[in-house]
């Protein structure tokens, strides 16, 4: 659920940025630069082109400061038009299918024991490249982006069953491709 | 195992199938169930176990990505030349209008009392004027002036 005063402390925000404030413009690029980005990343797998993305979102908000009403929260409009943007470079690219990536098999040995953490991560942002846009865009909202299931329904422009349905197959796929890498973290292999 | 024991057990796997084992996450239409189900159940708190390995697991991933520092800088940029505010922001960009406003409104308000309230000072100088030898006049001027040439 969306916070009235949290939506209504952005507004002054944007109404600070719409007057040229560079103290307030520095202050929503802190508090919403990383997860614009992180989701950039997480959806397109690549951080040279979540760059360039996470930019325009950003430029459409500076734009957007003037006409800025007490609505919605930034968090919640920056996720939105970074998961639009995203959307229309994968369908541009005609990647954005609910069609699973073929699973590449890794070839690298057992992991030595300092390197297990890194690998385990490595192998994490890969399964997650691997599921269906659509999933992994809901499991990034949700897990990483900390989104309630209300903003990522909202954020996707869809009804919050299917959001649900979403994070319910990419988490069980999630569970397929990484119960390997699990059984080696808990020492079942 | 009752019937409504086993559905609420299917509904508690379910929500965690969905949102897995931060309880934060979870509907707020099925808290209280779930918690209902923790406190009373083994099997529900096996499963919400094995759902916090997976977690952990995804959690591998890292939580935050953090954006480059150059990104950071050309978004600044970007917000800067979006919105350059008002032609006073851009005369003053140092903070604040008023005072320096306020401080040159003084500054002519004082000018113009004193204008105004002594005419005299202009007026009678004015006349002196023309009666006393400027600095750039030469000796001939001086000599014919008072009539000696």
């Amino acid at each position: 659920m969306q916070n009235l005063s949290e939506i209504e402390q952005d507004a002054a925000l944007m109404h600070a940025v719409a007057k040229g404030d560079a103290a307030a413009s520095r202050t929503v690029a802190d508090h919403y630069l990383d997860g614009a980005y992180g989701l950039a990343v997480r959806i397109l797998g690549d951080t040279s082109l979540a760059e360039d993305i996470t930019q325009e979102a950003f430029l459409k908000l500076w734009k957007q400061a003037p006409k800025w009403q007490a609505k919605a929260q930034i968090r919640t409009w920056l996720h939105r038009v970074t998961h639009n943007l995203c959307i229309d470079y994968l369908r541009k690219q005609n990647r954005y299918s609910d069609d699973e990536v073929p699973e590449v098999e890794d070839p690298t040995p057992g992991p030595l024991e300092k390197q297990e953490q890194r690998e385990l991560g490595d192998k994490v942002t890969e399964a997650l490249q691997q599921l269906p846009s659509r999933q992994r865009i809901a499991i990034s909202l949700v897990y990483y982006e900390e989104c309630g299931n209300i903003e990522a329904a909202d954020i996707m422009n869809i009804s919050v069953d299917a959001l649900e349905s979403l994070l319910s197959r990419g988490r069980r796929k999630l569970k397929e491709l990484l119960l390997p890498a699990r059984r080696l973290r808990d020492g079942d292999i | 195992m009752t019937e409504k024991q086993s559905a609420d057990l299917d509904k508690f796997k379910a929500v965690l199938d969905t949102y897995g084992a931060r309880r934060d996450t979870w509907p707020a239409t099925e808290q209280a169930l779930m918690e209902q189900l923790l406190a009373s159940s083994d099997v529900a708190r096996s499963l919400l176990r094995q759902e916090e390995k997976f977690d952990q697991l995804l959690a591998s991933n890292g939580p935050m990505i953090s954006a480059p520092s150059a990104l950071l800088s050309r978004v600044l940029v970007d917000a800067e030349e979006e919105n350059r505010g008002s032609i006073w922001h851009i005369l003053w960009p140092f903070g604040s209008i008023w005072q320096p406003a306020s401080g040159l409104a003084m500054a002519a308000c004082i000018g113009a009392v004193i204008g105004l309230t002594t005419p005299e000072i202009l007026s009678n100088g004015d006349e002196l004027a023309y009666d006393e030898p400027a600095f750039g006049d030469t000796l001939f001027d001086l000599e014919y002036e008072n009539g000696s040439v």
